[in-house]
């Protein structure tokens, strides 16, 4: 029984919401790995390859169960969680004579975790959620895979309006349940990650560089939802159509001539025109009685007329700046809610170290009695190339949070927010001494 | 060699000893010594949970959406779930069956226990919620709910029982609840006072809050089961021995829960004493609906439930050009009360595109319309902010920024509310259930009284709109009114009446009031096909597209209790 503290002086004491199990048993990782070794010319030549399985039985859940059953989740032991992943290196010395020596390293890792299975009554196991979507894995699905709802659009191929969105009769995106439409959107999981590290050395100075490459996977960036939603992102306010001074049937006709990317979303473009200001050509817009000059902008797209008994609509008005168009205030006419509006790819290289170091002379260091010195100076962190190019290392997309199931603070993988710190360059001196 | 094999069995025999205690051990160790347990526990502490939050949840819906459903008030930011009916798509009805649950451990320790007096109040409670829960959603599990611990299919994933069954089952249990509860206070040897926050313990009372909740269901299955609601209602008041009501109009009998006070948690909702920037109270502005419902009727009521407006407006032609431009307070008086005006000259109004009736000038009370557009700015408010300081539209009383008060309760259940019943009962189903008009009379007077205005009950009752003219509207609209703070069970007898007629704001999700919540995504996600099934036996309307997840889960699709009645639009 626990409290949930006391009415006056009147304590209160509850049953659980949970229901616990006095039968779970201990979580069993099973791992086999198979792998080569290959050294060729004197060690001028090395390759390692190694591929892994790791399956994890047994885990401890904590599924969710109906709230009407009386518990709201119950802990079980149960599915089977299936790693697999290859880890390749290849590295040598091309170059090396009485002055130079160069040597290379590549290393390339992939890995992909796959729910095998689940309890039964589990169709997929949640990470986290934010605004509509988040990121859940069903079985036989890779973790990382991210979902969000799906925008009511028009699916008839045959209407002019294909893949318009339906907006609600105040002028608004409507949406779909991600559950109900398994609305992929990305993952976070990168397809490969590579390093390359490589030295030049030339007598006793030597250069040392460090690359870092991750490439594909997509991560949700919550400082550009905040960003947008309260008008403090360039990147969105650059995406806004603004009308010049196009009006009503030429608007219209303009917009739909470049339907695919001023009306059609797609990926994480949501289609708005006009703007906060006047000088992008806002529209006037009511709030209350009263009618503002500027600040409004509209949603490119259609309004059912009406809907027959099955719901699906019967014919459609335009909303696309002629008449009958609605329009909303721009502040809280963003696409807040809808998570793929604010997905970026997550590919980026990194020039992650450089450095240049000198070994001092033998004999200087036989006369101190030690065995090597170098003097070196590195920095990090010099270039960051972004497939986004928002300014946002794709590295830090982790936020913290308390669990979604479980419990405890644990970092939510492939979503940020507010993880931008100034970017650093430290340069620094080394000094390296062996006795 | 033999010493090895002796050690050998010696540490096998250890190894025995060892496993078998340390089950023992574990076993204790898996029990709390600090906890109770719920095998043992005194039921006591669980029952004033469970009545400390349902008392609470009640009110909460009540005071807050429920209200805003009902225009009782509207909220000029955060408006979406109480102006707009904007749900999200999913109302999350696990604080309920939370409740149940525990009731049903009072149940159970009550049959252990052989305490009648335990088990009847479980069955009130199990009535009151079970009823709440099919009142709002319509079809729900019931007869496989709340007994995941089984394990089993049906009883992790239960069914949704029609809302026949649930009905018919809580009028059953209510009948059981009548007899458990019959007996003198004495006879129970064991006792609840020390927890029971609604009645101090008095079996008396609860069997009339289970007689009087009966009466409202009864009343509930009128459209659809009219030879049973009439042969209920006919056979308790033939017998009020057997089935003694909630009657006295002095509100001494009225299932009510008063606020300690003594943190957030057990104070009224949204007071300021635990709230210091005070935004959840000042967010709340009272219904233009139902302010002009009240003043046309001379309601004292009002000024229990309202404060008057900070400054009115008054627009004068007098002043000159570009007067009340920016907001100015004047100080005036109105019938010798010293008041705040804001003086505006016509053209300030016609340079923001107003006319004279696009503003409200009364002196006392000003209501928010339901559902506009920039509810923040209504009325010339100079303040835009989301947590409105509007001085031009009523705030609610003063008495609801306090934790606790002697008007501040969560009412379950009045004499109030009994009487309009039998009023209804008797003058719009001519059914053998009283005078209709005394009925009516001590249903209004009922209400004047738990509101600490019984003095004004002869003079509201004379007046022509109040004055009983035996109409169903009329009696729905007094019902209405008696259900401030308590507006679910309006939203109850608003489905099944269409009274009174509401209309929907301009901002709202649909055209029209909805008529149920949506089932949540829990149970969509977790209990898909049961769900389905459920939403299946929805009636579609005009209106069900409106809805966010579909057209059978809408809040404009019907539930069985208002199918087919043409009700209420």
């Amino acid at each position: 029984m626990g409290s949930v503290g006391a009415w006056g002086n009147i304590p209160q004491l509850t049953t659980f919401g949970t229901l616990l199990n006095p039968f779970l048993k201990p979580e069993i990782a099973t791992s086999y790995e198979g792998g080569v070794d290959i050294n060729l010319f004197q060690n001028r030549l090395h390759f390692s390859g190694t591929y892994y399985i790791v399956e994890n039985k047994n885990q401890i859940f904590s599924p969710k169960t109906p709230p009407s059953s009386g518990y709201s989740s119950r802990s079980i032991n149960a599915g089977l969680l299936r790693s697999r992943g290859i880890e390749l290196t290849l590295g040598g010395t091309p170059v090396q004579t009485r002055n130079w020596r160069w040597d290379v390293d590549f290393n390339f890792t992939r890995n992909r975790t796959r729910i095998i299975s689940l309890p039964d009554d589990m169709p997929y196991y949640t990470l986290w959620e934010e605004g509509k979507g988040g990121a859940w894995t069903y079985v036989g699905e890779d973790i990382g895979d991210i979902y969000d709802a799906q925008l009511v659009t028009v699916t008839d191929k045959s209407s002019p309006y294909y893949g318009y969105p339906i907006l609600d009769n105040t002028g608004k995106w409507q949406s779909i349940d991600a559950i109900n439409t398994k609305n992929k959107i990305g993952n976070f999981n990168p397809d490969f990650i590579m390093g390359f590290q490589t030295s030049i050395s030339y007598k006793s100075f030597t250069l040392s560089m460090t690359f870092d490459w991750r490439n594909g996977g997509d991560f949700v960036s919550q400082t550009y939802r905040y960003g947008e939603e309260h008008g403090n992102s360039q990147l969105f306010l650059d995406k806004l159509t603004d009308p010049g001074t196009m009006k009503g049937q030429e608007l219209r006709d303009y917009l739909v001539s470049h339907q695919d990317q001023l009306v059609i979303p797609t990926g994480n473009n949501f289609p708005l025109v006009g703007g906060p200001t006047p000088e992008y050509n806002s529209f006037p817009f009511t709030y209350g009685p009263y009618v503002l000059p500027y600040g409004g902008v509209f949603i490119p797209g259609v309004r059912a007329k009406g809907y027959d008994s099955n719901g699906n609509p019967t014919g459609y008005l335009e909303n696309l700046g002629n008449d009958g168009t609605l329009t909303l205030p721009y502040a809280g006419s963003t696409a807040w809610s809808f998570t793929r509006a604010f997905l970026f790819p997550a590919s980026y290289l990194k020039l992650r170290e450089v450095s240049l170091t000198y070994a001092l002379p033998q004999r200087l260091i036989s006369t101190a009695k030690l065995q090597r010195a170098s003097f070196s100076v590195y920095s990090r962190n010099i270039i960051l190339w972004t497939a986004a190019k928002i300014g946002i290392d794709p590295e830090n997309a982790y936020q913290p949070s308390t669990a979604v199931q479980g419990s405890g603070m644990q970092f939510k993988q492939g979503i940020e927010r507010y993880n931008v710190t100034p970017w650093a360059i430290p340069v620094g001196a080394k000094l390296n001494v062996t006795f | 060699m033999k010493t090895v094999r002796k050690s050998i069995i010696l540490s096998i025999g250890f190894l025995c000893l060892s496993v078998a205690s340390c089950k023992k051990d574990l076993i204790s160790m898996n029990e709390n010594p600090n906890g109770a347990n719920p095998v043992t526990i005194n039921p006591n502490l669980v029952l004033s949970t469970v009545l400390t939050t349902t008392g609470f949840q009640l009110v909460f819906l009540g005071y807050q959406d429920m209200a805003g459903v009902m225009q009782h008030t509207q909220k000029d930011g955060w408006t979406t779930t109480h102006n707009e009916y904007d749900w999200s798509g999913s109302n999350s009805w696990t604080g309920y069956y939370d409740v149940l649950r525990n009731n049903q451990l009072v149940y159970n320790r009550g049959v252990e226990l052989n305490s009648e007096l335990h088990q009847g109040v479980a069955l009130v409670m199990k009535s009151l919620i079970f009823g709440l829960i099919t009142d709002l959603w319509g079809d729900a599990p019931y007869t496989y709910a709340l007994q995941g611990e089984k394990g089993t299919p049906e009883t992790t994933l239960p069914v949704f029982d029609p809302q026949q069954t649930i009905y018919m089952g809580i009028l059953a249990d209510l009948e059981k609840a009548n007899t458990l509860l019959s007996k003198p206070k004495s006879a129970y040897s064991n006792p609840i006072d020390a927890v029971d926050v609604y009645y101090q313990g008095d079996p008396a009372k609860w069997r009339k809050m289970a007689n009087s909740l009966a009466l409202r269901y009864y009343m509930r299955l009128s459209e659809k089961l009219p030879a049973i609601a009439k042969a209920g209602i006919e056979k308790m008041v033939a017998d009020p021995a057997q089935y003694p009501l909630i009657l006295s109009i002095d509100g001494a009998e009225d299932a009510t829960m008063s606020f300690p006070g003594n943190s957030n948690a057990d104070s009224w909702p949204m007071n300021v004493a635990y709230d210091t920037d005070s935004s959840n109270y000042r967010r709340l502005k009272m219904c233009s609906t139902f302010v002009n419902a009240l003043q046309s009727r001379h309601d004292p009521r009002l000024g229990v439930w309202a404060n008057k407006v900070q400054c009115f407006l008054l627009v004068d032609d007098t002043k000159p050009a570009g007067t009340g431009n920016v907001y100015k307070a004047t100080d005036t008086v109105i019938a010798g009360e010293p008041r705040k005006v804001r003086y505006i000259s016509p053209d300030v109004l016609a340079s923001k595109g107003l006319t004279a009736n696009d503003i409200n000038q009364d002196e006392n009370y000003v209501g928010l319309p339901p559902a506009i557009s920039g509810p923040a700015v209504y009325n010339l408010s100079p303040d835009a902010s989301q947590a409105s300081r509007n001085p031009h539209v009523s705030w609610l009383n003063d008495i609801y920024k306090q934790p606790k008060g002697p008007l501040l309760k969560a009412r379950i259940i009045s004499a109030s509310e009994v009487h309009f019943i039998l009023a209804e009962a008797a003058a719009i189903k001519g059914w053998a259930a009283g005078d209709a008009e005394a009925h009516y009379n001590a249903g209004v007077q009922a209400s004047l009284n738990v509101w600490g205005v019984a003095g004004s009950t002869a003079a509201y009752l004379a007046q022509p709109s109040v004055k009983f003219n035996h109409t169903q509207e009329q009696i729905i609209i007094q019902k209405w009114i008696a259900s401030w703070t308590a507006a679910t069970e309006a939203w109850a007898d608003y489905k099944r009446t269409g009274y009174p007629v509401l209309q929907a704001g301009p901002y709202a999700k649909g055209p029209v009031v909805p008529v149920r919540l949506y089932y949540m995504l829990e149970e969509r996600n977790l209990n898909k096909a049961n769900m389905e099934a459920a939403a299946g036996r929805l009636e579609v309307t005009t209106y069900s597209s409106f809805g966010a997840n579909g057209t059978k889960n809408s809040p404009w699709s019907k539930p069985w209790i208002i199918q087919g009645t043409g009700k209420p639009w």
